[in-house]
């Protein structure tokens, strides 16, 4: 929230604000129809109607989420924050309406937040749900498949002993069918492999099982955080790991899973063809320090300053909640840590996460 | 491996699930020369075991009438030297060990499971088994030889008195 407030007086000439005006972001509209239009281009904070103007206020009302309204005018409007009969008693009333619209924001925010961390919750739960239902059909066909393997390699024994004849043998069709099999049983093999590969990283991911505190390797959450965003990174995406000598960390895995994801996948999205993430872990001190750089497009200043604000996003609306970064922030925070982003436009971005090797409770 | 027997080796499989008791099934029977039998629940499990003698029991923890644990303590009531092995899930991997601990499991093996690890430890525990029959087979053997010593100590000191 920026220090100055951003006040839409609608009807009233703004000179009558005085010198309280000074330190405001005013905006002035003289009907409604301009009123509206400057509300929908930017949300003020606090907005300022008069006796003729004050029709408005039901409207605004209707939204919890508007800004508080104050009314010149003699008229008593419950749905206003206040109504003044003086102009000398504006500069106290717009401060007072100022700073609960901070209050307000502020209490929007948590909520959006709450929601946000029920959602991920529920949605491990889920995960780990699903992953668990998943261990007996896919612990069949990974035997099955060995099964196959194995059977096959018995056939081809016997096809080549004694009891099978020269003509049944050389038999093209045999040949075939036993080398089709043998291909078919082959991929079954790495495709099982690869369900359970992605089912375990789905369970390290929720960690439902071990949502306490404890010392973790984190090198392991990297590389179930990449085998999940796999489809992201695909063929476009070279990931180069430069992993250094750190000591385990006391943390809950499961929400540091949740920050590597969001930074990992934001930054295969800031990446428009082809590229590289890199990713590097070392120790610094009394901190383990995680890099994750991307060749991407970069973010401009202006916006690296708020890039941990909750609720600011630059991706379109319905693509991007602006919740990400800031719950990533929040989550470092609580695990008494620090992330710092430095970005080049045009050239990428780097996030550094550190979290302390000792653990401090607080 | 288990050369020391001249018997059979009898496997019981249990798991509610019909596809995981053919693919063990499957398996055992292309790899080993094992008798498998399999069972979809506790209860038919337990009528085998109550019926003829197991060597080695495999179970899945989670099944509708009773859990792989308390159905292995049956097992071990009954016959107290037939080797336990469970079956089960990550998330049950807490219960598994205390399992172990408690009534004294042989091993549990989590699903999804290789096969190359089961056989491995079904071949071990069986040799446990074997090497267990064998050494009370001796203890007997020691113990009659003894009694017929004694017997023949008895016969002499009476010849002698």
């Amino acid at each position: 929230m920026p220090d100055s407030a951003k006040v839409l007086v609608v009807g009233t000439d703004p000179a009558a604000l005085g010198e309280a005006g000074g330190s405001l972001e005013v905006r002035h509209a003289a009907g409604l129809s301009e009123a509206r239009r400057l509300y929908q281009e930017d949300t003020p904070d606090v907005v300022v109607l008069n006796g003729s103007t004050a029709d408005w206020l039901p409207e605004l009302a209707a939204d919890a989420d508007a800004p508080p309204v104050l009314v010149l005018g003699p008229a008593e409007l419950p749905q206003a924050f206040g109504c003044l009969s003086s102009t000398a008693d504006l500069p106290a009333w717009l401060a007072a309406a100022a700073r609960y619209r901070r209050l307000q924001l502020e209490q929007k925010r948590g909520r959006e937040r709450m929601v946000q961390q029920e959602k991920m919750a529920a949605l491990g739960s889920l995960v780990a749900g699903i992953a668990h239902d998943m261990h007996t059909p896919i612990g069949t066909i990974t035997s099955n498949s060995d099964i196959l393997g194995r059977s096959l390699a018995r056939l081809r024994e016997l096809i080549a002993g004694e009891c099978c004849s020269e003509s049944f043998r050389n038999n093209p069709e045999v040949v075939r069918v036993v080398k089709i099999v043998d291909e078919i049983t082959k991929i079954n093999q790495l495709a099982s492999d690869r369900i359970v590969s992605i089912v375990r990283s789905l369970r390290n991911f929720a960690r439902l099982d071990e949502a306490e505190l404890r010392e973790t390797n984190l090198h392991e959450c990297l590389e179930s955080t990449l085998t999940l965003i796999h489809h992201e990174l695909k063929n476009r995406i070279t990931i180069r790991k430069e992993y250094g000598d750190i000591p385990l960390v006391r943390c809950h895995p499961n929400q540091i899973n949740q920050v590597f994801m969001n930074i990992l996948v934001n930054a295969a999205h800031a990446i428009p063809g082809a590229g590289t993430v890199t990713i590097r872990t070392f120790r610094d001190g009394d901190w383990v320090k995680i890099q994750i750089a991307d060749t991407g497009i970069g973010i401009p200043a202006e916006n690296l300053k708020r890039i941990f604000e909750t609720g600011f996003t630059t991706k379109g609306a319905g693509l991007g909640t602006g919740l990400g970064l800031a719950i990533c922030a929040k989550i470092i925070q609580d695990h008494n840590g620090a992330v710092e982003v430095e970005s080049e436009v045009g050239r990428g971005t780097t996030f550094t996460i550190a979290l302390p090797v000792e653990w401090k409770t607080s | 491996m288990i050369a020391d027997s001249d018997r059979q080796p009898v496997i019981l499989v249990v798991d509610d699930e019909e596809m995981v008791l053919v693919s063990i099934k499957s398996f055992l029977l292309l790899e080993t020369d094992y008798e498998v039998i399999t069972c979809n629940g506790p209860t038919a499990g337990l009528e085998v075991v109550k019926a003829r003698t197991i060597d080695l029991v495999v179970s899945d923890y989670l099944m509708p009438d009773m859990d792989g644990i308390s159905f292995l303590m049956q097992v071990k009531l009954l016959q107290p030297h037939t080797i336990r092995i469970l079956l089960t899930g990550y998330a049950d991997k807490e219960n598994a060990i205390k399992a172990i601990n408690e009534v004294g499991l042989y091993q549990y093996i989590e699903k999804p499971w290789q096969n190359a690890d089961l056989l491995l430890v079904i071949k071990n525990g069986l040799e446990k088994r074997f090497l267990i029959e064998k050494l009370q087979q001796k203890i007997m053997e020691v113990q009659m030889a003894q009694e017929s010593l004694q017997e023949i100590q008895d016969q002499i000191i009476k010849a002698f008195m």
